[in-house]
């Protein structure tokens, strides 16, 4: 592989996981709920993923616990901030600061400093997509991606259709934009709200499984980085409108990937390189902000 | 025909506070019910329990002579009752169709879980046609005038086969034309055998369209008549509980000085989406004049006040105050130079809830020297020029140490008034000064803009009631898409000719000067 293609192949194996996450997070965002606990979710995600891989060596079995224990977390996060009106920032500060303390608890007690599945070997995980793989160039960028990826890139498809096309979709967006018109017409808020922050919580455990289990099978405290957040800012600059939100999450992931192939030529600043996608963040939230109040001329606060 | 809804005893408490006290409403079937009482009479309560967007407290609804069992807006619309809020309840960024089908969209032949946008066009159209209404189903809501708005609401009850509509002050954001067309929709939903139930405090709706009146006053229903027995003074002497005097007594003197005290030149803004709002707006004030501004809401009228009393910026055009230059000044630099400012929110702008009331009546003049003692404020002043301005203006209040949050609409308004007036201000800005007040305080404040024009101040009034502006100004702007469209006289134009310059249209005879 030319340096070209091995930066795009990266791109897209950096993008899965806040792919992930902004595809399931644009729809509490759509449904007014800003949910910051995305980042913990996929903590979360990545910790019990590998913890269940070091007593078993059964996909599936791995897979349903870091689904279930994301949709508990979603659950708490939908009870409290739903149900109980609770605010949504203290909540996902919470949960974002409960999953690291729990997992490093777990670390202590067994006396290590990072889970590692040794059975697990990544490079089994990933598979080549017949007829995909046989384009030339594209398919070398495509094909050869763990499970997550293709959920991911499918899950594009499937948030359009489902937010679009779908009463659960069409409601969810009611609730975010006029929960007046909701309750006027009989459509329960809480019921589809909390429906939408569950499905963030499901992608998150898909996203932190990909992190640690497919990719390395080892889990890291903190090894989520603040994807999460940048997220976050992906939903927030695309407006939530899964196409939009899903380029910005592949400019993140472009800038990791950079970050990652150009450190080889950068010798001892290579460290340097990480800060990229955090720049590149801050930078674009700053652009799309200028740009969205260029017209506003109003002298209050807000 | 018969009684299609009835009331026992229906009450609503919230906490100590009774909106609705047993009330017995009779509706017969095919009727215009006409309910009538002032801001804050407990109509909207009433209505809201019958769609069951509110619990009552206790007492029984009848439809068709059974007790109703549902509990949800849903329930209410699939019995056969449908409301139209007085705040719309649409989906902005929503297509007209996807607005009139929410919450009973309609699903794909072979995939049931899509739903078949096409159907849902084709369907909407035919609704539309139906019923003679004149709207695109793939127009955005948001696009659309308020009046277009009205009709998806009322659409979107149609469409579920609602047998009683209520209106919840339907015409309150129309133009005279909008009004008259709403009403003879509403008439031709009755000839279709449709009950409606009119919310509303314009009397003169009430007598055009209704076949019977409710008069509603602090809770209670103090009286049931036939329209045709009665008439808009008789209502309104029910509504408010003594005589009222209708129209203000003006006598357009004003003090025919020649000096020109504020001229606004090519005033622009836009709003955050980038549109032009206020769009080269001039005009000029002279001493001891009112200069109204009439319009339908959302015609710029509001960032135009909003561009006057410092909230929000110019791009282009100047304003002049006693020839100096005052564009994009602050308000609390506007307010030095002696202008006086009503807004247009008193909750948002004008007051702030949650403080004292002596705290409140020194906003905008806590800089000055006035209220302090070696550069701290003296309470004990405070205290006193506050109780100063409630016994010269007559605001009634419960408690003196309290918050602003005791004061009914009324005497909030009036507490702004008195507070902007006692600055002697020789400009009073004046924006919606009657919105959400009870018909005795409008008297008042009404009188009070005329004493000050009549000692020599100049007014710029706003507001979004025409029989208001037409009734207090000496000349008219009417505003349209961010224009001022045309200046009149109001002496010598009828309410159907601003009308039309509201709907953007210019008259032949009846504009004064044109723009």
């Amino acid at each position: 592989m030319n340096l070209l293609s091995r930066i795009l192949y990266d791109m897209v194996y950096h993008t899965t996981p806040i792919l992930l996450c902004v595809l399931g997070g644009l729809f509490a965002y759509k449904a007014g709920v800003l949910n910051i606990a995305l980042e913990g979710m996929m903590l979360a995600g990545s910790f019990i993923a590998v913890f269940v891989a070091l007593h078993t060596q059964n996909t599936l079995l791995i897979y349903l616990s870091a689904l279930l224990v994301c949709a508990v977390i979603g659950l708490v996060f939908a009870y409290l901030a739903v149900k109980k009106k609770g605010n949504v920032i203290i909540i996902g500060l919470a949960i974002n600061m409960l999953v690291p303390a729990i997992a490093s608890f777990i670390l202590q007690y067994m006396g290590v400093p990072n889970l590692t599945a040794k059975w697990v070997n990544p490079v089994n995980f990933r598979f080549d997509i017949p007829l995909i793989k046989d384009i030339p160039f594209l398919g070398s960028i495509l094909s050869g991606h763990p499970l997550g990826t293709y959920i991911g890139l499918l899950m594009i498809f499937v948030a359009s259709v489902v937010l679009y096309k779908t009463r659960f979709g069409i409601y969810t967006r009611v609730i975010g934009e006029s929960p007046n018109a909701a309750t006027s017409l009989g459509i329960q808020a809480n019921k589809y709200a909390t429906w939408a922050i569950l499905i963030g919580a499901l992608c998150c455990a898909v996203a932190g499984l990909n992190l640690s289990y497919e990719r390395l099978g080892i889990f890291t405290n903190g090894m989520t980085a603040g994807r999460g957040f940048i997220a976050i800012a992906a939903i927030y600059c695309g407006k939530g409108k899964p196409v939009q939100s899903a380029m910005y999450a592949f400019i993140f992931g472009l800038a990791r990937s950079l970050a990652i192939n150009l450190s080889v030529f950068a010798g001892p600043i290579s460290a340097l390189f990480d800060i990229i996608p955090y720049l590149l963040m801050i930078a674009i939230l700053a652009i799309n902000s200028a740009y969205e109040i260029r017209n506003y001329r109003m002298r209050t606060y807000w | 025909m018969g009684t299609i809804l009835q009331t026992k005893d229906l009450t609503k408490k919230f906490g100590d506070f009774t909106a609705n006290d047993k009330i017995n409403l009779t509706v017969e079937e095919g009727e215009i019910k006409a309910i009538v009482g002032e801001n804050g009479a407990g109509k909207s309560t009433l209505m809201n329990m019958l769609y069951r967007q509110l619990e009552p407290t206790s007492g029984e609804i009848y439809l068709r002579g059974q007790p109703i069992e549902f509990n949800s807006p849903r329930d209410a619309i699939q019995h056969g009752i449908g409301m139209v809020h007085q705040h719309f309840m649409l989906v902005p960024s929503f297509k007209v169709y996807e607005n009139i089908l929410l919450g009973t969209e309609l699903a794909h032949d072979k995939l049931r879980f899509l739903v078949d946008h096409k159907k849902e066009q084709q369907e909407c159209a035919e609704l539309i046609k139906r019923y003679g209404f004149d709207l695109d189903v793939n127009e955005v809501v948001e696009n659309l005038s308020v009046g277009q708005q009205q009709k998806i609401e009322i659409l979107k009850m149609l469409y579920r086969n609602v047998d009683i509509l209520i209106l919840d002050e339907p015409t309150s954001v129309l133009t005279p034309q909008e009004v008259d067309e709403l009403l003879l929709q509403l008439k031709e939903l009755k000839a279709q055998g449709k009950t409606i139930i009119l919310i509303t405090h314009k009397l003169r709706e009430v007598m055009q369209v209704s076949d019977s009146v409710t008069v509603i006053k602090k809770g209670q229903i103090i009286g049931n008549v036939k329209t045709s027995e009665t008439n808009e003074a008789e209502l309104a002497q029910m509504m408010v509980g003594r005589k009222v005097l209708l129209t203000v007594q003006n006598d357009h003197i004003g003090q025919e000085s020649p000096e020109v005290i504020y001229t606004v030149n090519d005033l622009t803004t836009n709003n955050t989406y980038g549109n032009i709002v206020v769009d080269h707006v001039s005009f000029e004030i002279k001493k001891g004049e009112i200069y109204g501004i009439a319009g339908v809401e959302g015609n710029g009228q509001s960032e135009l006040v909003k561009l006057l009393s410092g909230m929000m910026e110019a791009t282009g055009g100047t304003v002049h105050y006693k020839g100096e230059e005052i564009t994009n000044l602050w308000a609390d630099e506007l307010r030095k130079l002696g202008i006086a400012i009503i807004p247009e929110d008193r909750y948002a702008q004008g007051l702030c809830k949650e403080m004292s009331l002596s705290a409140n009546s020194i906003a905008g003049s806590t800089t000055s020297d006035a209220f302090k003692k070696n550069g701290i404020f003296d309470f004990k002043r405070i205290r006193q020029h506050c109780q100063e301005l409630i016994d010269h203006y007559q605001i009634r209040i419960a408690e003196f140490e309290g918050n602003v949050s005791q004061l009914s609409g009324g005497n909030a308004q009036k507490l702004i008034i008195a507070r902007e007036m006692n600055r002697q201000p020789d400009l009073l800005i004046a924006s919606q000064p009657t919105r959400g007040v009870d018909i005795g305080a409008i008297e008042f404040i009404h009188q009070q803009i005329l004493d000050f024009r009549n000692s020599g101040g100049a007014v710029l009034l706003i507001s979004s009631e025409l029989s208001e502006v037409m009734s207090l100004s000496d000349r008219i702007g009417v505003m349209y898409k961010g224009k001022i469209l045309g200046e009149v006289d109001p002496l010598e134009t009828s309410e159907t000719e601003i009308g039309l310059l509201m709907a953007g249209t210019i008259p032949q005879e009846a504009v004064v000067y044109e723009k």
